[in-house]
């Protein structure tokens, strides 16, 4: 792929893929849990972007995490916090609104009107 | 060590030492879920290779910039750094000239007090040059690192977000009231000059004969003595006009309020030479005698068309230098 073409989807994504996970954390799971589960939602996460995200979100206080060690293999659980939640819904919102103008804007000759 | 235990430690040892554990446990809980059930040594090449270069994941763990000075700050950087170089290196030329006036000087040679200085001059230009350069750098990089604020907006001068205000700023920048920058630097340089001049006229002016020794002052023209005793006027007006330079370089452009300024020091430093002009013994009498000599003069008369001559000279000079400034600062530009 043109480098230049790939520069710009992997901006365009960035926003996304936060919105993605965060749509997944309103039950707790563990990184490579979270991994499949966008998989068979058809959203591509590579692992190295996955884990320090999550660990950012944590940071901005919108997802909780605790570890299991009853298994065999210790494992790192995330989960959505109330605040998480509350600007987990906020940003649905907006996404649905942006999405659906720019949506309007790009399939051509019917984008005008959806301006207001 | 097993390849994977290397893995997590190449990408934890560029973490702070407080989440370091935390993310190792993570990585490597992550790095198994992802490896089948008997897994060889290429499963784990596999894995390792799907995680990527250890740095760039470090990376990604840390939100401190990987820049010194990001776009941010870079503007800022730039043209302060544009500004202070050019002061640093006026200032510590004074400087030589002006340590070098404390520590006595042997009686040696014009050329070898010449050499010398020149010598010191170039050294320290470079010392300070690299002192200004390293201090602005580290400074900036600190504010990149402590800033809050991740809004990635360039900082302008004054280390505000821009704003149309900034406009009726800039607006008024035209050709023929802009300060340039090369005639201020030109006027610090020269200043440097005849400070060093003065502070060893009976080093460096005088009547040079050509001897065994090579050239050699024989005649200095004026009493050191005399100089000196007005030291403290002098140091006074070069500090004057450094603070005036970078007054300029900041405004940019002649206002009236600046070429006010430009007058007072003008008034000041001309009032002053005048008064050293007039001081009795300032010139040597050997040098008058020498030139008494030379053109059939009496020494009264000498006397007279030096001072005469070297008044008018300042005052002819300081009144161009204030109305010309006025002139600029009254320049209409709508």
């Amino acid at each position: 792929m043109d480098p230049l073409i790939h520069s710009l989807l992997t901006e365009i994504r960035r926003g996304n893929l936060t919105l993605a996970v965060l749509s997944q954390l309103r039950s707790p799971q563990y990184g490579y849990s979270l991994v499949q589960l966008l998989k068979e939602l058809g959203v591509v996460i590579e692992q190295s972007t996955l884990y320090p995200l999550l660990r950012r979100l944590e940071k901005q206080k919108l997802v909780t995490s605790f570890w299991d060690k009853s298994d065999k293999r210790p494992r790192k659980y995330y989960q959505l916090s109330g605040y998480g939640e509350e600007v987990f819904h906020q940003l649905r919102k907006e996404w649905m609104k942006n999405t659906k103008k720019l949506y309007g804007v790009l399939s051509e000759g019917e984008g005008e009107h959806e301006f207001d | 060590m097993n390849l994977i235990d290397l893995y997590i430690q190449e990408v934890t040892r560029w973490l702070p030492k407080d989440e370091r554990k935390d993310i190792a446990l993570e990585l490597e809980s992550a790095i198994y879920d992802m490896l089948p059930e008997n897994y060889g040594e290429e499963d784990v090449y596999q894995v390792l290779e799907v995680m990527g270069d250890p740095a760039v994941l470090a990376n990604k763990y840390r939100e401190k910039p990987m820049h010194l000075i990001g776009p941010k700050y870079y503007d800022v950087y730039m043209s302060l750094l544009k500004i202070i170089l050019p002061i640093a290196i006026v200032i510590s030329l004074l400087t030589v000239v002006g340590v070098e006036f404390l520590n006595s000087i042997e009686d040696n040679t014009a050329l070898q007090t010449l050499l010398s200085l020149i010598g010191d001059v170039i050294s320290n230009v470079i010392t300070a040059s690299i002192q200004a350069f390293v201090w602005l750098t580290v400074i900036f990089a600190l504010i990149e690192r402590v800033d809050g604020m991740n809004d990635g907006l360039p900082r302008w001068m004054g280390f505000k977000s821009w704003s149309p205000e900034h406009l009726k700023q800039a607006k008024n920048v035209s050709e023929k009231k802009a300060i340039k920058t090369s005639e201020v630097y030109a006027r610090l340089i020269w200043t440097a000059f005849w400070g060093t001049g003065y502070f060893y006229a009976d080093h460096l002016l005088g009547i040079y004969e050509n001897g065994a020794n090579g050239l050699r002052l024989v005649i200095p023209v004026f009493n050191q003595d005399v100089l000196m005793s007005f030291w403290t006027w002098i140091v006074l007006l070069i500090g004057a006009e450094v603070v005036l330079a970078i007054y300029k370089l900041i405004k940019k452009q002649w206002s009236q309020k600046l070429a006010t300024f430009n007058m007072i020091y003008e008034f000041v430093s001309a009032v002053i030479f005048i008064i050293i002009l007039t001081r009795a013994d300032l010139f040597t009498v050997e040098f008058l005698t020498q030139l008494s000599d030379w053109f059939n003069l009496t020494l009264t008369n000498i006397k007279n068309i030096l001072v005469g001559g070297s008044i008018t000279i300042t005052l002819v000079h300081s009144g161009i230098s204030i109305i010309d400034r006025f002139r600029k600062a009254n320049v209409k530009t709508s």
